[in-house]
């Protein structure tokens, strides 16, 4: 039967192919133009700091640190996930998220090679999967670690489209009432930080539909606060993205 | 349009109305004037010039400032709070005891810059430079200062943080190498793959911080709190740890080699997988700590309390136990000192 492997057949076969797709990739990043920034991230995110000695990263070379991404990222999503995620910490975020495509793009093929082969042995079993994830580090964090990197992220993106103060001053008047500029009001809202009148903001409004309405009232009310319903639309915006 | 009377000669005194009327008109250098007490709440003065001004007193709360020019500023007491300074140069500028509260500085140089006492929470400083920068004492809970640098290339002059509170702070990819951090307040930082080599951290508070792939090698972090820290496949090589609290931290996969960890409170820390190869753990107290599948190689163990811990596939080859207190531990394929394997 043609098309029937025995199993050391089968992972001979699965190897070649495997290990065909990787070295295709590993050319493709080596021979690129930008492979010196391919080989800057490529280190950012499998060691986790950055290194512009060329003999330390000469030391991990690009085959090496790929293989090691990929030991890592058990799916292409996680991939992607992850060196978009390094990419947009650096000061040119620009010009690494465009290098963190470049790798990304090039890896696509390897891993449609590790999900299209089945394990016969193993039936649907991703067994490359199950290894790849011993060595997965945020990824399969518990989910207090989770919810804490979301508390970071959800701050970071509000922090980023808006001044912190114009944030709580939104969200206090949905909370308490409409800020009155008054020493009283600035008391009590300097007293906590943003992270807390956001918790206070998620536990009083469960439904994010009922938030959105709460939001936009009191920004139109509030009119001695300036760009108050872009502020409310950057909330509300941020988190959709990060409550799912 | 430009304003058809000339702006009057430096160290003038401006009120608010002419200072803004100059810059409707156009006008955007207002270098070394007297704009003390000045009460420019909300005002729009988007790349404006107040190299070497005094500007002590006045009041910018939400104002727009992006790009500004304060370098040199006198800005003791100022209120700058909620205001937009993206990009804005403080280099060499003095704010100290003044109010940042929920300011945005993204990209803002602040090099030299004397921050002391000032209340920066909630701040957003993600890139900001802040070589040199004077931090003591100054309180930046729940601020951002992703990507901020710390760090001057001569390795002197570093930003000086002592006393600071940073608590929530978040911190990733910051780069503190070779910062003071005495006493300061971590409680629950994000410092995830920060690096800290080399840092001085005695007395710090770091209690609850995720610290996960962080550089901490060489660092002298005796007495710090590290309490419930995450400090999983952290780098702390050489690091002083003597005294300090780690009380139900992960260390898991962690790089402790050659480190001192005298009197350390490691009860109840997860230690599985770490390397503690050579570590002076003298007088530690491991109770209940999970040391499965760790290289305690040549660590020195002498008085240290091992009751209850979970020594499972650990290597203690070399290793010195005299006078350690080994009551309940767990023994399961444990390479002990003389190089016998125990099952005891």
């Amino acid at each position: 039967m043609a098309d029937c492997f025995s199993a050391s057949e089968y992972h001979r076969n699965f190897g070649e192919i495997v290990h065909t797709s990787i070295s295709q990739a590993i050319q493709h990043l080596t021979t690129h133009p930008k492979s010196d920034r391919i080989h800057k991230l490529l280190y950012w995110v499998c060691k986790g700091r950055w290194e512009n000695v060329t003999a330390k990263l000469d030391r991990a070379p690009i085959e090496a640190l790929l293989q090691e991404l990929v030991q890592k990222a058990s799916t292409l999503e996680i991939l992607e996930r992850r060196i978009h995620k390094a990419a947009s910490a650096l000061n040119k975020s620009e010009t690494y998220t465009h290098i963190a495509t470049v790798i990304v793009h090039s890896c696509t093929d390897y891993y449609a090679s590790i999900s299209t082969h089945v394990d016969p042995e193993n039936g649907s079993e991703d067994l490359f999967g199950l290894l790849t994830n011993l060595a997965l580090g945020d990824e399969t964090a518990p989910a207090t670690d989770i919810a804490v990197t979301d508390r970071f992220e959800i701050r970071r993106l509000l922090m980023q489209q808006m001044p912190p103060l114009k944030i709580k001053i939104l969200l206090f008047s949905v909370l308490r009432h409409p800020f009155s500029f008054q020493s009283m009001d600035w008391a009590e809202l300097k007293a906590k930080p943003l992270d807390r009148w956001i918790e206070e903001l998620l536990q009083a409004f469960p439904s994010l539909d009922k938030l959105e309405t709460q939001l936009f009232d009191q920004a139109a009310a509030l009119t001695t606060l300036d760009q108050s319903s872009q502020v409310a639309d950057i909330i509300i915006q941020t988190l959709r993205l990060k409550t799912r | 349009m430009k304003s058809s009377q000339p702006l009057p000669e430096k160290s003038l005194v401006l009120d608010e109305q002419t200072l803004l009327q100059y810059y409707q008109s156009g006008d955007r250098a207002f270098k070394s004037f007297a704009l003390r007490n000045l009460d420019l709440r909300g005002a729009d003065l988007i790349g404006a010039d107040f190299s070497g001004a005094n500007l002590s007193g006045t009041n910018l709360c939400l104002a727009y400032l992006h790009r500004v020019n304060f370098r040199d500023c006198h800005l003791v007491g100022c209120d700058l709070s909620g205001a937009t300074l993206n990009q804005a140069n403080f280099s060499q500028a003095n704010l100290r005891d003044s109010n940042l509260h929920g300011a945005s500085l993204q990209g803002a140089i602040l090099t030299g810059a004397n921050l002391g006492l000032a209340d920066l929470i909630d701040v957003n400083l993600m890139d900001a430079d802040l070589r040199s920068a004077n931090l003591r004492n100054a309180n930046l809970t729940g601020a951002c200062l992703r990507g901020a640098n710390f760090r001057e290339e001569s390795l002197v002059d570093n930003a000086m943080l002592q006393g600071a509170i940073l608590d929530d702070a978040d911190l990733q990819g910051a780069n503190l190498k070779g910062a003071n951090l005495d006493r300061v307040s971590l409680k629950n930082a994000n410092l995830a793959h920060t690096n800290l080599r080399g840092t001085s951290l005695k007395g710090a508070n770091l209690e609850g911080a995720n610290l996960q792939g962080a550089v901490l090698s060489d660092i002298d972090g005796s007495n710090a709190n590290l309490g419930h820290a995450n400090l999983q496949d952290a780098k702390l090589e050489r690091a002083d740890l003597n005294h300090a609290e780690l009380f139900k931290a992960n260390l898991t996969g962690a790089i402790l080699a050659d480190a001192k960890l005298g009197y350390i409170n490691l009860r109840e820390a997860n230690l599985s997988t770490a390397k503690l190869t050579r570590a002076d753990l003298n007088h530690a107290c491991l109770q209940s700590a999970n040391l499965t599948e760790s290289a305690l190689i040549r660590a020195y163990l002498a008085r240290a309390d091992l009751s209850g811990a979970n020594l499972s596939r650990a290597n203690l080859f070399g290793a010195e136990l005299s006078s350690a207190t080994l009551v309940r531990v767990i023994f399961a394929d444990t390479t002990m000192p003389d190089g016998r394997i125990s099952n005891a």
